[in-house]
């Protein structure tokens, strides 16, 4: 870009320096002193040694990593299913998966409420069918059922990005060398499709870590993970505490972000079909 | 092509523009950078005036009402001491009212100038004592009690006589607790006996035990309208809840009905106050003068239907509505609840790590 020209990222600057680097800057101000303002590690200490914070933290990555295997296992063979059909239909498939995201996320929840309460749709079918209820609502099983509903498409985009652009040539190739249907997937397709795989897998775990919203609405409150205790912690003014456990959620997203990243790097981008 | 050397030629003007641009836009974000003088700033809890209430109140002293909602009491404190704002006049809750009288955070009101004071009861002066001593800083909006709203279908009256029916497991699996802290423990605290104001540590840990040993009875944590539609829709046979909420549960659904136990209840008023900084303390007189009004206490009060603490209006409504116990509790259960107190810094942090622990 043209020297001169280099004010008009000005704009930008001011929302970098207000939204981003200001309330970093606040998160580990709070996060490193205490009340009185000293210097401290006592809050980040006393956000892994806590009991309370620790059941959260357990339970945290346990729904995390379970949201996103299950996108990665619903979403995986529909992405090879996907790459074999005409593209019409690809675009059309695609296009169904991101409708729901284009409704209000509140809503989204209210109906899976709905769905799954105790006198819901699933079970008033059950009832009418003369089988047994299920007691879903307000579990944890509701709360994996919402986060693989909201963040199914963010494990299916990159992945159909990746596995719709595998070059058919290399997998005649490997047929015409005799390689059966399996092996042909674990030598081929298997290996070529993992830069989307761990694109999606990415971008499903980390929002599902700081999740609260979706562990508020259809947890019932009956389960705290990390984000609804820091959430907690900020409107009951505890900043200090709070700020201890943001610190350790930014973490645990850096980690998981430093473990996965060069490959997810490049199907970012190309997150849209 | 001119419009790029226009440009050229004077980046560093129009650079220096949208700068100065950009300060004026976040100066009046805040409400006091733009200030006149014809404006009264409100901070109340959402949906808690009849809008008309405010154009009513323009159109007479033009005066215009400009207000800022907020959910919860803490939201309110942490907005409102943050300084960012200065408002003429706020709502907010008992103990919440407490602790700024405490921080010297509120300014004495000048009853005398304030006629229709005189509507509301002795019997709210006499509640609102126990946070505002002196009945200098506060003048009442609406007050409620904490009871069981229940489904007759499924629970019987002689159950809901007292506390115990959320502890004794007979409906595991259908009680929705309140999501508040203080609620919450409340109940617990009442159960076993003790003060609600209680800062003992055992007595807290108790209730704290008590609570963490109720939840695989409870379906959920949730609050107000939440809880509401849950027992409306038969998803859940009890609920602790507020009156007002029961009121309309009860509009909506005919098998449901509102208990207050005997072994005791907590109220809450909301009340308004005006902050020592405020700009404007005469336009906030005006507009209590205005609220207390009996025919404009008589909108909200149909707006809201919690319990009005305006006297006028309840000797003006029908029979069928003053009697309702939903909406305007015994003297009885007045004379035995406590009002929630604000306990202190200290004691607020016990209550957090309990809570936590019990919903962990």
């Amino acid at each position: 870009m043209n020297k001169k020209n280099l004010w008009l990222s000005g704009p930008y600057l001011v929302w970098i320096v207000g939204f981003i680097l200001l309330p970093l800057v606040t998160i580990f101000y709070y996060g490193f002193t205490t009340a009185q303002g000293g210097f401290t590690f006592a809050n980040i200490i006393n956000a892994v040694t806590d009991s309370a914070n620790l059941k959260a933290i357990g339970l945290t990555v346990l729904l995390a990593a379970l949201a996103t295997a299950i996108c990665l296992l619903l979403g995986y063979p529909l992405a090879l299913c996907l790459s074999r059909i005409g593209l019409k239909w690809q675009k059309a498939v695609i296009f169904l998966f991101i409708l729901p995201m284009w409704m209000n996320f509140m809503l989204q929840m209210v109906a899976i409420n709905v769905i799954l309460e105790d006198n819901g749709i699933i079970n008033t079918i059950l009832t009418a069918l003369g089988l047994e209820k299920v007691h879903i609502a307000n579990t944890f099983g509701a709360i994996l059922i919402g986060m693989v509903y909201d963040y199914f498409p963010f494990m299916l985009l990159p992945l159909y990005n990746t596995v719709s652009r595998l070059d058919g040539d290399l997998i005649n190739a490997s047929k015409d060398l005799g390689a059966g249907p399996l092996r042909t997937f674990f030598k081929i397709t298997f290996p070529l499709s993992l830069p989307g795989l761990v694109s999606g897998a990415t971008m499903v775990f980390i929002p599902a870590i700081s999740d609260f919203a979706i562990a508020e609405m259809l947890g019932g409150g009956k389960i705290m993970l990390v984000g609804n205790i820091v959430e907690m912690s900020f409107t009951k003014g505890q900043y200090y505490q709070g700020s201890g456990l943001a610190i350790l959620l930014m973490a645990f997203v850096i980690i998981s972000s430093l473990i996965t990243g060069e490959d997810g790097e490049n199907e970012g981008g190309a997150m849209l079909p | 092509m001119k419009k790029t050397g226009f440009v050229r030629k004077n980046g560093k003007r129009l650079a220096a523009l949208v700068c100065a641009l950009l300060l004026v836009l976040a100066g009046c974000a805040s409400l006091t950078g733009c200030s006149s003088a014809e404006k009264l700033y409100l901070f109340n809890y959402g949906d808690y005036i009849d809008p008309q209430v405010y154009d009513l109140f323009e159109a007479e002293t033009g005066i215009r009402v400009v207000y800022d909602e907020y959910a919860a009491p803490e939201d309110m404190y942490a907005k409102f001491t943050s300084g960012s704002v200065t408002y003429d006049l706020i709502c907010t809750s008992d103990y919440m009212l407490e602790k700024l009288i405490g921080e010297d955070r509120l300014a004495p009101i000048n009853k005398d100038a304030i006629a229709t004071l005189s509507n509301i009861s002795r019997r709210q002066w006499d509640a609102t004592a126990a946070f505002d001593p002196e009945l200098q800083y506060t003048v009442p909006h609406f007050w409620g009690t904490l009871g069981i709203l229940y489904n007759t279908k499924t629970v019987t009256a002689e159950e809901v006589t007292s506390w115990d029916v959320l502890f004794d497991g007979s409906h595991a699996g259908n009680i929705v607790m309140p999501n508040s802290e203080r609620d919450a423990f409340f109940v617990a605290l009442t159960k076993l006996g003790y003060d609600a104001n209680t800062t003992d540590p055992t007595q807290l840990q108790a209730a704290s035990d008590l609570l963490k040993k109720q939840k695989a009875d409870v379906q959920a944590y949730l609050l107000d309208e939440a809880a509401r539609v849950k027992v409306e829709a038969e998803n859940a046979d009890l609920a602790v809840i507020y009156n007002g909420e029961a009121y309309l549960a009860m509009e909506n659904n005919e098998d449901l009905a509102f208990a207050v136990p005997e072994d005791g209840t907590c109220i809450w008023l909301d009340s308004f106050a005006i902050p020592v900084d405020a700009p404007n303390p005469a336009y906030a007189e005006k507009f209590l003068e205005f609220l207390c009004r009996e025919e404009i206490a008589a909108m909200n009060f149909e707006y809201i239907y919690y319990s009005t603490p305006n006297q006028a209006v309840i000797d003006g409504l029908d029979e069928e509505i003053a009697a309702n116990a939903a909406i305007f509790p015994a003297d009885s259960i007045h004379d035995k609840a406590s009002v929630l107190r604000y306990l202190g810094a200290e004691a607020e942090a016990l209550y957090s790590q309990l809570w936590k622990n019990v919903k962990s």
